[in-house]
């Protein structure tokens, strides 16, 4: 479960939203100011969608190839949230799923209360993945 | 980490590493600016300010630089040697390096 990787943030404080079915969680594009923990429910995250290409609905079927698939416990796109401005990719609702947004920056005041170097160690190595992942699309 | 890192202050212009030297330091930019150069030395192709890591993946992968990286203005930067970076993790509060090695762990 990853949110028991954050133990300093207490979940319960903080307010919940419900997404119906074929909602979208995280818009490409969105700033990644808040980071979503998936507190119930299963989401996606596709490539597909991140392009336009396909239709919620659509992507609401499919899940598979290059989806992602997030289920309770999760917290949704990571790796966008430590390495970029935007979310690069949209994350859909599969079923009813229970989020629970918290600010990056509470996040980063928190984490540096013991040890400034692992918030931008953590940035600079999701960005190194991000960036080959990038590149693995292009070739 | 401390004893692993060192404070440095480079002039504008100044370089900090070039084209095909060992990577084996990542930086902290303190204050100031680095660019990333392309291999003309005329394009900036990255820019690092305050609070920002880079050559991480450099050094793990123990290549070498592929770009000169210079100041812009007087900058300051801590230097960490790649040796200790491990150790590094180590010394941090286990939430802090688990949740790196995580990370790290999505590559």
């Amino acid at each position: 479960m990853q949110a028991d990787l954050l133990p300093f943030i207490d979940w319960k404080h903080h307010p919940r939203q419900v997404i119906a079915p074929r909602e979208r969680i995280i818009t490409a594009g969105d700033p990644t100011e808040m980071l979503f923990l998936l507190e119930s429910g299963v989401a996606l995250a596709s490539d597909a969608a991140g392009r336009g290409h396909k239709h919620p609905t659509d992507l609401a079927k499919k899940a598979s190839g290059s989806d992602i698939t997030y289920v309770a416990g999760a917290l949704l796109s990571l790796l966008e949230l430590l390495s970029l401005d935007t979310y690069r990719h949209d994350v859909l609702a599969y079923e009813e799923c229970r989020i629970i947004g918290i600010n990056r920056h509470e996040i980063k005041a928190m984490w540096n209360r013991d040890n400034r170097l692992a918030w931008p160690l953590s940035c600079s190595i999701a960005a190194a993945i991000t960036q080959r992942r990038q590149t693995r699309f292009l070739m | 980490m401390a004893q692993n890192s060192k404070e440095i202050r480079l002039f504008h212009g100044e370089a900090l590493f070039r084209v095909g030297q060992i990577a084996q330091e990542f930086y902290m930019v303190n204050s100031g600016a680095i660019y990333v150069l392309d291999e003309k030395g005329v394009i900036a192709l990255k820019q690092f300010f305050a609070g920002e890591l880079f050559g991480i993946p450099e050094v793990l992968a123990k290549g070498r630089w592929s770009n000169t990286a210079i100041a812009s203005g007087i900058t300051v930067l801590t230097r960490f040697d790649a040796s200790h970076l491990f150790r590094s993790l180590d010394e941090m509060p286990a939430n802090q390096s688990d949740f790196i090695r995580h990370i790290a762990s999505l590559a």
